[in-house]
């Protein structure tokens, strides 16, 4: 938010502290944006299908723990389960505080998504532990750190403040998660036959997810980049113009 | 830091310009016309906005709802979001005064501390909007009057009298507000103010909800202090009816100055009826033709 130099927290507009002081409503580091990407209903949408893509998840995890027969793997996934779990319990709170009635509300973004999820999902037998890794580790965890991430700076930081709160916990759990899960990859698969089975599982992972959009369909990533720039060089005989306009307004 | 201040020892910068809170008009039973008008002069108006209303008649201008395009209109949304963002403050005094007064109160769990501190974070960002809102429709803070009768007739020493006066009613009132500049921003095509309401008013939903929670959870079994809740609601609901000047349902009179925001209520918790006695609550008005 920028303040202007009649009403900003700058010194002009600043005698000391107490009465005096006619601050804005804001610190004067403030440089949040009161307008973001999307209107309530609108992120609404989007929370139920994360809320969808975190539930799904949270389950998977749960169900490979007793899949997985190296030790370390599985007491790796029973947090996780718990952290997706409680991602899907964070947005549940946010649903009725954007006007949406049922909490419970939780739904895919498109069909193809669904068969991602599916698919991600699908590795059941005890020799398959770098395939349940990668679809994890290296396909939805990824997925969600981009798209956490994209929401996180583009809603609007006053607004929309409690969703930018919400998501910073998710992205440090998913953060941890992410070089947690390549560091047992890395351990697991030393061999290159391993290394090229789990490049083919991510690859196959990947197109079905490019295929989705992303857990909230198309409009998943997307949208203008809006960085504040400062005003356009003036130059030339404009600049010239500018500064005789300037002399005149100061005698 | 003591407990339970009184409306006067808000703190504020000496650019807000207080009047005294209308206490015999807002708790009338009965009010004329004049009345009416005379009071909203007061409370809504700066020197800009009353000549306006003598050239016009002050019921003429109070009487309908203002539009976009009309000549009144940068000063009338200036004066609401003056008259919001100081709302807000006082609604974040309120709350945060909430996590404070009662924490000797063993019989008050832990949540209820929560929500008023969630709400203390809430009414932050709204000052915040508000005052960025205000910048937008080129106001400045102190341009308008402040009144502190929210805060005067919503705060009780009873934490169950607390939240209705604050969340059932202060936070009611806001949503019927925030419903009409919803509009009001939708037809102006303005979306940096409705898209920037509706979250404020999505906001307002939940501290609504949180008020009729807690006011039933803490009455619960009391049939006497109940009975005392719903009196002191009905006397707050009456004061802001605003001289019965709110009061209309959506839909049925769009031209009307206020309209209860219904759906956002009901979203909310309010039943019918609670919506009916709302709208009953303002004072019989004489000389209304």
């Amino acid at each position: 938010m920028t303040a202007t130099p009649e009403t900003g927290n700058g010194a002009r507009a600043v005698t000391g502290y107490g009465p005096q002081r006619h601050a804005l409503a804001y610190p004067y580091w403030d440089r949040r944006r009161l307008m973001g990407q999307w209107t309530v209903e609108e992120s609404v949408e989007r929370i139920v299908n994360y809320k969808w893509c975190e539930q799904r998840l949270s389950a998977a995890l749960g169900g490979w723990v007793a899949t997985i027969p190296e030790l370390d793997v599985k007491t790796l996934l029973g947090p996780h389960c718990y952290q997706h779990a409680w991602h899907a319990d964070l947005w549940r709170q946010r649903l009725p505080e954007l006007k949406e009635p049922d909490e419970h509300r939780a739904e895919p973004a498109n069909e193809a998504f669904v068969a991602f999820m599916d698919e991600l999902t699908s590795p059941d037998d005890a020799d398959l532990t770098v395939e349940k890794l990668v679809g994890v580790y290296r396909v939805m965890i990824p997925h969600l750190l981009a798209v956490y991430t994209f929401h996180q700076r583009v809603t609007s930081d006053i607004v929309d403040a409690p969703t930018v709160r919400i998501l910073k916990f998710m992205l440090d759990d998913d953060h941890e998660q992410l070089v947690q899960g390549e560091m047992m990859i890395q351990d697991l698969a030393r061999s290159p036959e391993l290394r090229e089975r789990a490049g083919k599982w991510q690859t196959h992972l990947d197109v079905l997810l490019a295929r989705s959009g992303g857990v909230a369909g198309e409009q998943t990533l997307g949208g203008r980049a809006e960085i504040v720039m400062p005003p356009k060089a003036v130059l030339g005989a404009a600049l010239r113009e500018l500064r005789e306009q300037q002399e005149q307004a100061a005698t | 830091m003591k407990k339970f201040m009184t409306t006067d020892e808000l703190a504020r910068d000496d650019r807000f310009q207080r009047t005294p809170v209308p206490l015999d008009f807002l708790m009338a039973e009965e009010v004329t016309v004049e009345q009416i008008e005379e009071t909203m002069k007061t409370l809504l108006g700066n020197e800009e906005m009353k000549e306006m209303m003598e050239q016009q008649g002050a019921g003429a201008f109070l009487g309908r709802r203002v539009r976009p395009t009309d000549d009144e209109a940068p000063i009338f949304i200036k004066s609401n979001m003056h008259g919001i963002f100081m709302g807000e403050m006082q609604a974040l005094e309120a709350a945060g005064r909430s996590a404070w007064d009662f924490t000797d109160d063993e019989q008050l769990p832990w949540k209820f501390q929560l929500d008023m501190a969630r709400q203390c974070w809430d009414e932050t960002r709204h000052v915040e909007i508000y005052s960025a809102l205000l910048d937008h429709v080129d106001g400045r803070i102190g341009e308008f009057n402040e009144n502190l009768f929210l805060f005067e007739f919503g705060c009780s020493d009873d934490p169950a009298e607390r939240v209705v006066g604050v969340n059932r009613c202060l936070e009611g009132l806001a949503l019927d507000v925030f419903n009409d500049t919803i509009r009001f921003g939708k037809l102006a095509d303005d979306d940096c103010i409705w898209r920037s309401v509706d979250y404020v008013a999505a906001d307002e939903v939940t501290h609504v909800r949180f008020g009729q929670v807690w006011s039933k959870a803490l009455t619960e079994n009391d049939p006497e202090r109940r009975k005392k809740v719903v009196e002191f609601q009905r006397k707050v609901d009456r004061a802001f009816s605003l001289g019965g000047l709110r009061g209309s349902y959506d839909g049925a009179n769009q031209e009307a100055f206020l309209p209860l925001a219904v759906e956002l209520r009901k979203l909310a918790g309010f039943s019918d009826q609670d919506i009916a006695e709302v709208a009953g609550a303002g004072p019989k008005i004489k000389g209304n033709g």
